[in-house]
């Protein structure tokens, strides 16, 4: 397996003009595939036809760190501590489909993690001392039982004797002159230390030694699939149960992987991994500081961009867990709302709403899933205005997983506009225009769909006084497809091959934490034929894509002995 | 054990390395090698870049030339003076010209030419277009990006900031090689002008000024057996970190050690606060408020940045600095003291103010003509807030001289006119030392046609709404600014960045 340098990649993505249609052969084409010279039709778009892939065929595994969202859940249940700390650090980097990333961490990144691991250990020694350590002897013997448990949770995986000596040197340095701490401080240090550790910061529960090999592809173990599926499934690290089925590899069973899975999605953690699935596929973390124009939505504040926020939580939470299918997500018209989000939705009786959210029908005349709802509407939205072409390329890249075109070199002026002209109209000028329309005839439309939600997710059926127009066309499955308004694209997009393709692809994305390569066409596509087959059951997916290839291989690293 | 003892600046009074290893309990093998002295008895040479986003507007940035067309000849542009497509003349720069036009160059202009020629497909010379705000990862580097990517770009190579501030550190045994800043860094867009080197998505800025004080001054000139104990912890730990680290990263061929190895060297740059000397003689600056809080708190916020820079430039705890006054979005800064306009009060309660913040007036060729009037208003304001360090570093006597002199303050916008890549302006306070020539210069350069108003930029096109080619307008390459800067802080070098976009402007030189 060769890495594909992204400069190399980038060379190929620019190749990929506009050809004026959402194509289901090209879509993968620029994306970062793993090695290969080949072009063809990679394992992220396409429809049903797309490549079956190679049964052994292996992806990359890419170090990585944990989330913000990761580390303030992993603490949560490695220490009890609920002040969500990772909140300070600098924002992640955005990968493929809209998921963060983590970069290399510079100066800033490791002052925070040093101030918050000082502040979580202060804070356990303090208050939560028996949950970590156990046992009452201030003494070395007590040191060794305290790392060789704690450091098997923070570092998800239990210490090899070397690393268990070198935590206890450490300790005995601290206990020692001239330092000479007392036993609380010392392991107060100790935890600290822990935490800044490389072992308990980044995505790698690789234990000591060498890895098993299987066809030229490494073997997971049962503590690294451990944490790929607690942070695919729960964004946070495994429970002692799933600790035990890792210890023996146990949890490398299909069953018992199944039986796992399962039992997590059951779990109220589970909401928060595909709360926060979702929340990157919507950028609705941008929501924390969005601003918009209070001449033109005076409405607006940032009480109702929190609510907007709280809601896509809970409606992907209840989604995929409860009501469980894809058709739910894209078409259902009920959600959760607070009083903020009753009055923007105009909820007969929103007088009565507090501030806890409650199960609500909107109409379903006008409201039909995620995307008509107020976060995608108003983060993909200019301040003053509603965006065709945001709302456009995210359906198109994180819906149906199609590359939107890249911005050409030169930009030809826009017409200034007349007066009262509508939004779609402005944007209509795009599509006139020869240089610029090849791109924006499939860009654009997808957004107009949702012209009759204004840039803060309010219902709008008139722009400047007159109706607006919501109907439009685009080439799905290789059919070309007249929607009216957003609940009909809506209806089209959840019946459509590659929209369940490109669901799983996202969701590989996230779980694995990379981009799909083309070594990944074979999982992915078993996967989307058992999504299919469940009746778009996104459990049933998500149960499926733990038990692929892709998640339980990896390929060797550069250099890496075997 | 650590306690400070002598009261020079120079060499004695810091502690000493073995003093602080023996200490630590720490073999010192893991260290890097330093001296154990100031090699060089001089005042110190200091490079600070101050930057913040938004661009120029015509009529209110570029002086107008006299009659004789000399460099030295010009005046700022009054109110009302402007030709009818720029009616909103106001002379920004005056806070700075008043105090300081003899220490001034002004470069009209630079060209980021890393991204404009160099980074594959950039395309953004459109007007109004993101060129300006995605460009970051190239205008210090002078490197084309190695990624560029909507929202998110990776730099091909380091910042100046960086390759000087090593250089120098390394030689003069400081404690932080450089600092990065930042006032806000904005949402979305690139909040630094600062990278490590290839691949990286930027250098973080610290924008707490608590945070920066407890990094810089924390137990520096502080006594006591608790401290002590807790530095020498502190140590262990870093002890601890700096191996694991070194395996963690051996661990990884080539793409996997790239990530790992940055926080490696974050870790390593920790030891070196930790080890390297630290001038104790330094009089401890006050204790910034823990929070600054909403719009209102951002001027406190910046002279509070401020004046921890310019106390730990005296203390030489640093000779290298940028201050990213803003991120390359402007998106979530509001001036409300700037008066009644920026004011009207949104429904978030009290200190909320209507989206008037500087992106949105930043594109006042969108919004038309209060938007030009207020982008005049906020440009003047930053200039006072220049104005005021480099206020502190004059006020401050140091060897024949003052601060000032020996430092050479580069202030760059992060755009020309309307987002654009090229024309950025770029003002040079100090000498560095008597490395450049100051004295009130205004040096120009490329196709920017000199008559009385060429400062406004683009004659025969002249309306906000109707933009064009005149966009192009270039001047000369970043590029050949930052081999100038390496040179005036004694790191020689030829070119700085990608090599095709030139050497050093001599004409800069004394």
């Amino acid at each position: 397996m060769k890495f594909q340098s992204r400069v190399m990649v980038l060379a190929t993505l620019f190749l990929w003009a506009c050809s004026g249609k959402v194509d289901s052969q090209s879509g993968d084409q620029g994306r970062e595939a793993g090695g290969g010279e080949d072009n063809g039709p990679g394992p992220g778009g396409g429809g049903g036809t797309a490549s079956v892939g190679e049964a052994k065929a292996v992806g990359t595994f890419p170090l990585r760190r944990l989330s913000r969202t990761e580390y303030n859940n992993t603490v949560k249940q490695l220490l009890g501590d609920t002040s969500r700390p990772a909140d300070s650090f600098p924002r992640e980097a955005r990968a493929a489909g809209g998921f963060v990333e983590t970069l290399g961490a510079s100066s800033v990144e490791i002052a925070r993690y040093r101030e918050a691991a000082d502040n979580l250990a202060a804070g356990t020694v303090k208050q939560r001392w028996s949950r970590v350590v156990p046992c009452t002897t201030e003494d070395d013997a007590c040191a060794k039982t305290f790392i060789e448990s704690f450091g098997a949770h923070a570092f998800r995986r239990p210490l090899s004797a070397d690393e268990v000596t070198e935590h206890l040197n450490l300790y005995k340095k601290l206990r020692a002159a001239p330092i000479a701490f007392d036993h609380k401080l010392a392991v107060q240090t100790l935890i600290s230390a822990i935490l800044q550790s490389p072992r308990f910061l980044y995505h790698f529960e690789k234990p000591a030694g060498k890895p098993k090999v299987q066809d030229g592809a490494v073997v997971l173990s049962g503590y690294e699939v451990a944490s790929r599926l607690s942070y695919l499934l729960w964004q946070s690290m495994p429970d002692d149960e799933l600790f035990a089925a890792a210890k023996d590899d146990t949890l490398l069973s299909p069953d018992e992987l199944a039986k796992q899975a399962r039992r997590m999605l059951a779990d109220p953690k589970a909401g928060d991994g595909v709360g926060s699935f979702v929340a990157q596929i919507l950028d609705a973390d941008r929501l924390e500081d969005i601003d918009k124009d209070r001449d033109v939505y005076p409405s607006f504040s940032y009480n109702l961009a929190t609510s907007m926020q709280k809601e896509t939580r809970a409606f992907a939470a209840w989604a995929f867990l409860q009501a469980g299918t894809l058709d739910a997500l894209l078409t259902s018209n009920t959600t959760f709302v607070d009083k903020n989000l009753a009055t923007l939705y105009g909820v007969s009786d929103a007088a009565s709403f507090g501030t806890e959210l409650k199960e609500v029908k909107l109409d379903a005349n006008t409201r039909s899933g995620l995307l008509t709802q107020a976060s995608f509407l108003t983060v993909q939205a200019a301040p003053f205005e509603t965006s065709p072409i945001k709302r456009g390329v995210v359906l198109l890249e994180r819906f149906l997983c199609e590359r939107p075109p890249v911005v050409p070199d030169q930009i030809p002026a826009l017409k200034p506009s007349k007066p009262n002209m509508q939004t779609r109209e402005k944007f209509e000028e795009h599509t006139k225009d020869g240089a610029c329309a090849a791109c924006h005839k499939v860009m654009d439309p997808l957004g107009f769909a949702f012209e009759s939600f204004d840039g803060i997710g309010a219902y709008r059926p008139m722009d400047q006084g007159r109706p607006v127009n919501t109907s439009g066309s685009l080439e799905l499955d290789d059919k070309t497809v007249a929607f009216s308004d957003a609940k009909s694209l809506m209806a089209a997009m959840a019946a459509s091959p590659t929209v369940q393709r490109c669901m799983a692809t996202q969701l590989m994305r996230f779980g694995l934490g990379r981009d799909v390569q083309d070594a990944d066409a074979y999982s992915l596509g078993n996967a989307t034929k058992l999504f299919q087959a469940k009746k778009r059951d996104l459990r049933e997916l998500l149960v499926a894509l733990v038990a692929t290839r892709s998640f339980l291989f990896r390929a060797p690293f550069e250099g890496e002995v075997l | 054990m650590f306690k400070p003892t002598a009261k020079n600046p120079g060499t004695e009074s810091r502690w000493s390395r073995r003093r602080f290893l023996s200490a630590a309990g720490l073999s010192g093998a893991f260290l890097p090698l330093l001296g154990t002295a100031r090699a060089d008895g001089a005042a110190p040479k200091r490079l600070v870049t101050i930057t913040w986003t938004g661009g120029i507007r015509k009529g209110n940035f570029w002086p107008v030339l006299g009659p004789t067309g000399g460099e030295t000849d010009w005046r700022l542009c009054m109110p009302g003076e402007g030709p009818s497509f720029a009616p909103f003349t106001m002379p920004v720069l005056e806070p700075v010209v008043k105090d300081f036009r003899k220490d001034m160059i002004i470069l009209a202009a630079m060209d980021s030419s890393a991204f404009i020629e160099g980074t594959p497909k950039n395309g953004t010379e459109k007007p109004g277009g993101a060129g300006g705000h995605d460009h970051l990862p190239c205008l210090l580097t002078g490197t084309p990006m190695a990624e560029y990517r909507d929202f998110f770009e990776t730099a091909g190579g380091p910042s100046i900031d960086q390759v000087v501030g090593r250089a120098v550190a390394e030689r003069a045994n400081l404690p932080f090689h450089a600092l990065v800043l930042g006032g806000r860094t904005g949402t979305g867009y690139q909040a630094t002008v600062c990278y490590a080197g290839k691949g990286d998505g930027g250098i973080t800025p610290e924008t707490n000024p608590a945070r920066l004080f407890k990094t810089l001054f924390q137990g520096r000139n502080l006594g006591g057996e608790m401290f002590d104990k807790n530095f020498a912890a502190q140590a262990s730990v870093l002890d601890y970190l700096s191996k694991d680290l070194s395996r963690f990263v051996n661990q990884f061929g080539a793409p996997e050690k790239q990530k790992a190895q940055s926080h490696f060297d974050a870790i390593r740059d920790l030891e070196r606060q930790f080890s390297a000397p630290s001038a104790v003689s330094c009089a401890l600056p006050a204790q910034p408020a823990a929070e600054f809080k909403g719009d209102a708190a951002y001027p406190a916020l910046l002279k509070a940045q401020f004046d921890l820079l310019t106390v730990a430039l005296k203390c030489d705890l640093t000779r290298v600095a940028t201050f990213n006054l803003t991120g390359s979005g402007g998106d979530d800064i509001h001036f409300p003291w700037l008066g009644q306009e920026f004011t009207e009060p949104t429904n978030d309660g009290p200190g909320s103010y209507k989206t008037r913040h500087l992106h949105e007036i930043s594109h006042s060729e969108f919004h038309g003509g209060a938007y030009a009037r207020r982008h005049a208003l906020v440009a003047r304001w930053f200039w006072e807030q220049v104005a005021y360090f480099l206020g502190r570093l004059r006020d401050t006597p140091e060897g024949n001289g003052t601060m000032l002199d020996n430092t050479v303050v580069a202030v760059v916008n992060h755009m020309g006119l309307n987002h654009a890549v090229r024309g950025i302006p770029v003002v040079l306070f100090g000498s560095c030392g008597g490395y450049f020539k100051t004295g009130g210069r205004l040096i120009r350069y490329g196709d920017h046609k000199l008559t009385r108003y060429t400062y406004f930029w683009g004659e025969g096109d002249q309306s906000d709404a109707n933009l064009g080619p005149r966009f192009n307008n270039s001047g000369v390459s970043m590029n050949r600014l930052l081999a100038s800067l390496g040179n005036a802080m004694d790191v020689p070098m030829a070119t700085f960045g990608d090599p095709r976009f030139g050497g050093e402007l001599t004409e800069l030189k004394a």
